[in-house]
């Protein structure tokens, strides 16, 4: 199928099987490997993109669903060819430890902060739960999500 | 393999009939691709999210309407469903991940029919009906006719469900859902407790229980009902009706499937969905 929807603002039109899952339209076709498989059965959360205004897992969407779609991806948050308030807050508070997580993580909370600006702790927590990370322990990314919202409200 | 994005009504009857048994009918996708990415092959897929009006909410005069392509999210948050079908609320907004929920639908929940689907035993509870699209136009069906068991259903493969019509409930009326899983988020169900009553000055005067994930279908606890009603869910009631759940849960549920601590921990889900009604 011809397909043509939009990653990052840009419109993209490719030729692909309406099985293949956006992840791999995204890593393969467009090479924006920022995004990673991490378990490919939306257990993880580490391919999560934010597909038209929602956090949703690459993993599990497919060709069929996206024409017209709108998909933002880790890429897709650079500001000028800086960081991203968020992915700084997440450096600054060394929320990274083998970066496997993180990009998911990110995007959840961009997803996060696009809905609710001023989330509490807890509202974080339910925002990440379908994010795992295996080293940080979650403590400092509970942090970089909270020095996010506080930039970007100082903002 | 073909690829259908019908918009409307017209072109989904018209698409459902090109499909054929290996054809798969895709809406949030978040069973299905799992399976698609382990070797599944279809002929055909047809995405049923691009059809006009497949994710409205609205009330009509007796009736509130549910499109098939709501997703958990937009569930979680509509208010009429809050208000008046609330069981619905509560079930979705437990459902997977946020990431699920954001793309996982109600007419997905249903027609994939998994035993542990959070929101069965709450349609077997709120009992509405399935508006079904087919070849020759639209037909209803009740929601236990259209769920048979485990990845079973009885639609056909040209057929494809399109919303859910529930009847309107009174102001006295409240329905409530509570799920017990091995973690607190982004768990499977062991039990999900399903519960409807109709209250007078604080007194039950009708109830409806329904537990899934017990047996292969959400199954009607009449004793728990009967402890409730005419009850204002005082502790020793809620002990009662926590007490025929176990039982029945002793009775039908095999061993292999966590029977014992599902025995033991109904009490505590009985407890929870009661006292939100309360």
């Amino acid at each position: 199928m011809l397909l043509t929807f939009k990653v990052n603002g840009v419109t993209r039109s490719l030729e692909v099987s309406p099985a293949k899952r956006l992840l791999d339209i995204l890593r393969e076709d467009l090479e924006l490997t920022g995004t990673k498989e991490g378990c490919g059965e939306g257990e993880c959360g580490a391919c999560t993109v934010i597909l038209n205004g929602e956090a949703v897992h690459s993993c599990l969407c497919v060709a069929a669903q996206l024409e017209g779609s709108e998909v933002v991806t880790i890429e897709g948050l650079e500001e000028n060819g800086e960081l991203s308030i968020i992915q700084n807050a997440f450096y600054e508070e060394i929320a990274v430890q083998c970066g496997f997580c993180t990009t998911g993580m990110i995007m959840s909370t961009k997803a996060l902060l696009m809905h609710n600006p001023h989330p509490t702790e807890e509202e974080i927590r339910i925002a990440l739960s379908g994010n795992i990370c295996r080293c940080s322990g979650y403590t400092q990314i509970i942090r970089a999500v909270l020095r996010s919202a506080k930039e970007m409200g100082e903002q | 393999m073909k690829n259908y994005r019908p918009t409307n009504l017209q072109e989904l009857q018209r698409d459902l009939a090109c499909l054929t048994e290996k054809s798969k009918i895709i809406s949030g996708g978040t069973d299905l691709i799992i399976r698609l990415n382990q070797g599944l092959e279809p002929d055909a897929l047809l995405y049923i999210g691009s059809v006009e009006g497949i994710a409205d909410v609205y009330e009509t005069e007796d009736e509130i309407y549910v499109g098939a392509g709501c997703t958990h999210t937009a569930l979680e948050h509509n208010p009429l469903l809050q208000k008046q079908l609330g069981a619905i609320c509560d079930a979705a907004c437990d459902v997977g991940s946020p990431q699920i929920r954001n793309h996982g639908t109600i007419g997905g929940n249903i027609a994939n029919a998994s035993p542990a689907g959070d929101m069965l035993p709450v349609l077997f509870l709120l009992e509405p009906q399935v508006v079904i699209a087919t070849v020759d136009g639209l037909r209803e069906a009740p929601i236990n006719e259209v769920v048979l068991g485990p990845a079973k259903t009885s639609l056909t493969h040209q057929e494809a469900i399109i919303g859910f019509k529930f009847k309107k409930r009174a102001p006295s009326v409240k329905s409530a859902f509570v799920k017990l899983g091995f973690r607190g988020k982004v768990t499977i169900s062991r039990i999900g407790m399903a519960v409807e009553v109709d209250k007078e000055n604080d007194v039950v005067k009708d109830a409806k229980v329904i537990a899934g994930a017990i047996s292969l279908t959400p199954r009607r606890v009449e004793e728990a009902e009967k402890a409730i009603i005419n009850t204002s869910l005082d502790e020793e009631t809620i002990a009662k009706a926590g007490k025929a759940v176990s039982d029945l849960i002793m009775a039908i549920t095999p061993e292999k499937f966590d029977r014992d601590y599902k025995v033991y921990s109904a009490k505590g889900v009985v407890e929870d969905v009661l006292l939100k009604l309360k």
